[in-house]
């Protein structure tokens, strides 16, 4: 059984000398007997100088950029100093890109992966003492320091910082621990510097282990590139860490952390106000305070936000794969884009399974990743990103869309300067959804529409006659490319084409002659379709039909008429109208005999179905009572014919739709969901939340009706649950 | 890694820690992430692995009743698998371990478990928060952490990386050494026969006197798990996934472990269970025995096949499964069958997953797609189906035969 070892670690603002002091304490500790591992843990990487020679060494990062898992090396960055000491600075990246805190968290992981840790009794962690993130918190984690030293002078944000410390400490161990080691001050010789500190020290109770003086042995050892003990001289200075490191070696007294208020740290401990505040000593010094558990506080009731369904990421790149000359980067981890491809491919593979329909866009999309890796996560990916860019415009593709993922929203890639690298043949569009910081999926379909919009749609595109455009479509359905051809062949039996999808599939050039279509086409009247509608017809001037893609026969049959009336063409409209009429009889007059008479109970959300509704009463049935699930409580609709049913209603519990049921014995009984057979004799199907556009949408779902009026039998797999309770259980 | 003939983009190692954990009997995997991260998780691990209904917790002498996940909202979303914390922009800045906390206070009032594993998602895994020691407080030992799955790394690496916490996470205990008991370490859940490969190794092993402990993330339970230290030996079925677990297992409890090739095709079949059977002393001659038949069954149909069409010797193919698999696959192709490895745009017949067989398939070209890795088509498979083993090698020679069919 490995022995534990002590973990100490030196927290203290940027500046304050701590490195210089951990330096110093290492060499202590060392020459008193014991071995010792210095960690730096600033991205600076200058901890370990004095105990090098003045010399640096590659640090963690760095190293672990250049070579894979597989080549890594512990020896690399591990040098010996002065006195036998350890020495390994984690670094980190420049300052302003990347994440030094997740650079610090995986120096750790390499340290413990390669165990550096083995041939050491004592660590210590010399850590930038602005506690900013989780990773510069690491060092403070309970699995690494049994005792935090707070490193300060008798500044003010000197002070500030260490009071930060405490709370970063407080915040891991909650109030039953101790593990704040106290406190060393290293003097800059201000007026009134000690009386702070001391009132800090009161307050926050906890002892000043160690005063450092100000003194020229400091820069002595800087320009030798020598810890003091080092030195010729000195003597006092030197007894200042000799003692500290005996009091380590002898055993530590630790002390729970106990940060102030701000205004008390201000008043009592800046301002010398409140002389009153008590000092608290601590009842029973702990050496080993890791050893003990720390209840965890009860968590709170979570916050009132609500869950964003998706990313903005997902949204976004759903959304412009669709511009099919397109090349669309993600600026991701090969995670969030395989999400996104498999998001885009299911109805791809699945309509060319099923349905033999094969989908370009869904099966190849025109998409790629950069694949954020490790090095990317702590540096930054913004170089990664524009190489990226650069292959891809050597392509010259209609454009170039980058998409920023939560890892590049956190590091901080600047996606919008790579918008310089547009050339005349082929814009770069940034779209910073960062991951989910951006919001939910439809917020990145949202940002993605208007950014693709506003970077390449021409306000004054000539006119092209009998052209629509068609807006909103779903982008991940298994009905949108089915939809989009019905659509065009029946447009295209009046003459009408279709200029631009958006954004469903078209290219830049169709998407910039956006404004050319003198009418627009809205697929569904979604919210987000609905405010999509208003920006266009506002920032573009552009003219919509009234109402959406038609489902069911007579809904069909009004768009085309209305279609042919605005463009000058109703004649063909008729004719088209009058040959998909047949059609629709002839259908209806094999279904009638199944299902004529047969008495319906319906549950839906509130939305027309007027499409089922009239398929239904052409064959004959009858609807005996219609239940509206109505969240959003908005005046009910589900027919425009409100007068051939009488009995619509709001839903107020599972427990008048039973009692429905009893009263009015259907012989069907549709919901959006498929609930448990409940008492009665009657069928049951799940209505489905999308449907097919067209004359014969109806006549889909009639089908499968008159299918189950020919079967009653549930089937008998349904008794065998038993079964996979006792095999799988 | 992706493809390098194809653009498709394949899982990384966050997917394959969350399957792994997934593939543990009775486990609840929460993923610390956005709900973008999870849909796909909770959808697809349904597919991948059968697992017991989920049970409330057992109230004192009563029985354990199934959930109805419809009413799991809180974390769920009405979904039996991969419960998230659903983090947003805001969590990022002020930290996730409020979120987390919550979420498995929830979890453990409303669901039974034998072990929470929490995987941390990309952004997560970023700021770093330590959510270990306020997890065990609230749960005690049944939780473990992956606290950096990964960005990017292969999904090989996740699983392996997750395997190998579980081992650290979990209590394993060895009472005793089970002479001819080995343990299976490193099979590929992304495998698209996985069980059914599980089921064929077991069959053959099970011939010459070979018992299966713990099969590490493809089933099996915690209470078997924390035996595994009692096996003999531990069989490393693909050394991506495998073999780091192996080597710590070895050095933890002294278990030797063995990593053969890939059994794919008869003779690696063969070889495998030889290997098996010469390190425990058990005789090989029943599964050797049943590989003969198998290769006579093949011989009659492949004579038949080749007298009238000529084939498949000479014919192209092209394997993308994943290092260890595409080196198996390759092998027993090209020197059982005569066929000759060639890139995808040549062949005939390739082997990968259903992306890279339908983006081959806009290019109007007459091949046959056989799948052998995740995802797939959609086609459900009922009868366990399985490429390893004996088994296996008679049902890539069916795919074989039926697939050269597309061009005769």
């Amino acid at each position: 059984m490995e022995q534990k070892r002590l973990e100490l670690a030196l927290y203290g603002k940027g500046g304050i000398g701590k490195s210089t002091v951990s330096a110093n304490l290492s060499a202590a500790l060392a020459a008193a007997g014991s071995r010792v591992l210095q960690v730096g843990c600033d991205p600076k990487h200058d901890s370990t100088r004095l105990l090098l020679g003045g010399g640096s060494l590659p640090t963690v990062l760095d190293y672990l950029r250049t070579v894979s898992k597989e080549e890594e090396k512990l020896e690399a960055v591990l040098r010996i100093g002065w006195g036998g000491v350890g020495c390994v600075e984690a670094g980190g990246p420049k300052p302003g890109v990347g994440c030094a805190g997740r650079g610090i968290i995986t120096a750790f992981e390499f340290l413990e992966r390669h165990r550096a840790k083995s041939d050491y009794d004592i660590l210590i962690y010399d850590v930038l003492g602005d506690v900013v993130c989780g990773g510069f918190a690491v060092p403070i984690r309970r699995e690494y320091a049994d005792g935090v030293f707070l490193v300060t002078s008798g500044e003010f944000m000197a002070l500030y910082a260490a009071n930060n410390i405490l709370r970063g400490i407080r915040n891991f161990d909650g109030g039953d621990c101790r593990r704040t080691a106290g406190i060393i001050f290293n003097e800059r010789n201000m007026a009134g510097e000690a009386e702070r500190v001391e009132r800090f020290a009161r307050a926050t109770g906890l002892p000043i282990v160690a005063r450092v003086p100000r003194s020229e042995a400091f820069s002595r050892g800087e320009e030798e590139g020598k810890p003091l003990l080092a030195l010729e001289g000195f003597e006092e200075e030197k007894t200042v860490f000799t003692h500290l490191a005996d009091k380590i070696r002898q055993g530590l007294t630790l002390y729970e952390a106990r940060p102030l208020e701000d205004e008390v740290l201000e008043d009592a401990v800046f301002r010398g106000g409140s002389a009153g505040i008590p000092v608290r000593i601590p009842e029973k010094p702990e050496e080993r305070a890791a050893e003990r558990p720390t209840p965890v506080p009860a968590p709170e009731a979570g916050e009132s936000r609500m869950p964003l369904y998706g990313c903005a990421f997902n949204g976004a790149s759903t959304t412009a794969i669709h511009l099919t000359d397109a090349v669309v980067i993600a600026q991701s981890p090969r995670s969030c884009a395989f999400y996104t491809w498999q998001n885009i491919s299911s109805p791809g593979r699945k309509n060319i399974f099923n349905r033999g329909i094969v989908m370009p866009s869904a099966l190849s999309p025109n998409y790629e990743t950069t694949e954020l890796g490790h090095a990317e996560a702590v540096f930054g990916g913004a170089e990664k990103l524009r190489a990226r860019v650069e292959k891809a415009l050597e392509r010259k593709p209609g454009a170039v869309v980058v998409i920023s993922s939560c890892v590049s929203g956190i590091i901080g890639d600047d996606l919008l300067s790579l918008e310089r690298l547009s050339t005349p043949e082929t814009p770069v569009i940034a779209v910073p959804a960062d991951g989910v910081i951006g919001g939910d999926y439809m917020e990145g379909i949202r940002l993605c529409l208007h950014t693709l919009a506003e970077k390449l749609v021409r306000r004054d595109a000539p006119t092209q006659p009998r052209t629509v455009n068609l807006i909103g479509e779903v982008g991940v359905s298994y009905y949108t490319e089915s939809d989009y051809r019905t659509l065009r062949r029946l447009l295209e039996g009046m003459g009408i084409s279709i200029g631009c999808r958006f954004l469903g599939d078209c290219t830049a050039e169709e998407l910039r002659n956006l404004t050319a279509a003198p009418l627009n086409l809205l697929a569904t009247d979604s919210q987000d379709n609905l405010e999509l509608k208003a920006w266009l017809e506002s920032e573009y001037g552009c003219r919509f039909k009234p109402g959406t893609l038609p489902i069911g026969f007579r809904a069909t049959r009004d768009f085309l008429l209305e279609l042919g009336d605005f463009f000058d063409c109703r004649e063909e409209a008729e004719a088209l109208i009058a040959r998909e009429e047949a059609d629709y009889r002839r259908e209806i007059e094999v279904l009638r005999p199944l299902l004529r008479g047969k008495r319906v109970l319906m549950t839906t959300i509130n939305a027309n179905q007027d499409w089922l509704l009239d398929a239904a009463e052409d064959c004959g049935m009858e609807f005996v009572w219609i239940g509206v699930l109505n969240y959003l409580r908005r005046e009910l609709h589900v027919t425009d014919r409100k007068e051939r049913f009488s009995a619509i209603e709001e839903i107020t519990g599972a427990r008048q739709v039973e009692e429905k049921i009893r009263e009015l014995k259907p012989d069907l009984v549709l919901g959006n969901f498929t609930a448990g057979k409940g008492e009665g004799d009657y069928l049951t199907d799940t209505l489905p939340m999308t449907q097919p556009i067209g004359f014969g949408s109806g006549l889909t779902v009639l089908r499968r009706w008159a299918q189950l009026n020919k079967n009653e039998s549930e089937g008998e797999w349904k008794n065998d649950e038993r079964w996979f309770q006792e095999y799988y259980a | 890694m992706t493809n390098a003939g194809s653009k498709s983009i394949t899982p990384d190692c966050t997917t394959g820690a969350i399957f792994a954990m997934e593939g543990i009997r009775n486990a609840v995997v929460l993923l610390n992430g956005p709900m973008g991260c999870r849909f796909y998780h909770s959808t697809t691990s349904r597919f991948l692995t059968i697992r017991p209904l989920l049970r409330l917790p057992q109230e004192e002498g009563g029985e354990a009743r199934p959930v109805d996940y419809n009413t799991l909202n809180n974390w769920f979303f009405r979904q039996e698998r991969v419960p998230c914390t659903w983090l947003d922009g805001e969590d990022y800045v002020y930290g996730t371990r409020e979120k987390v906390l919550e979420a498995l206070a929830y979890i453990r009032d409303h669901v039974a478990f034998d072990l929470l594993a929490i995987v941390n998602s990309p952004g997560a895994a970023l700021i770093g928060d330590a959510l270990l020691e306020p997890a065990r407080a609230l749960l005690g030992e049944k939780v473990i952490l992956l606290e950096t799955p990964g960005w990017s790394a292969s999904w090989e690496d996740g699983a392996s990386a997750a395997a190998l916490q579980v081992l650290k996470g979990l209590k394993l205990r060895k009472d005793r050494e089970v002479p001819g008991r080995v343990n299976l370490l490193g099979v590929n859940l992304w495998q698209r026969y996985h069980e059914g490969d599980v089921l064929e190794l077991k069959r053959l092993l099970a011939l010459c006197g070979v018992g299966i402990g713990a099969v590490l993330c493809a089933g099996t339970s915690v209470p078997e798990l924390e035996r595994l230290p009692e096996a003999e030996l531990n069989l490393v079925v693909c050394p991506e996934l495998g073999l780091d677990c192996a080597k710590y297992l070895e050095e933890a409890w002294g278990t030797p472990y063995l990593c053969p090739d890939l059994p794919v095709g008869f003779s690696a079949s063969e070889r495998f269970v030889e290997d098996v059977c010469r390190r425990l002393g058990k005789d090989p001659a029943p599964a050797l025995e049943e590989s003969r038949r198998a290769r006579a069954l093949a011989w009659y149909k492949l004579r038949d096949f080749e007298q009238s069409y000529g084939r498949p010797r000479g014919v192209k193919f092209h394997v993308d499964i994943g290092p260890s698999a595409d080196r198996a696959y390759t092998a027993f192709l090209r020197d059982y069958l005569a066929m000759i490895p060639s890139p995808a745009q040549e062949a005939e017949l390739v082997f990968s997953d259903a992306n890279v067989i339908a983006e081959l398939m806009l290019e109007n070209r007459t091949f046959c797609g056989i799948e052998a890795r995740m995802p797939s088509m959609g086609y459900t498979d009922l009868i366990p189906k399985t490429h390893l083993g004996v088994n296996g090698a008679l049902f890539l020679i069916e795919q074989v035969l039926n697939g050269l069919m597309s061009k005769i």
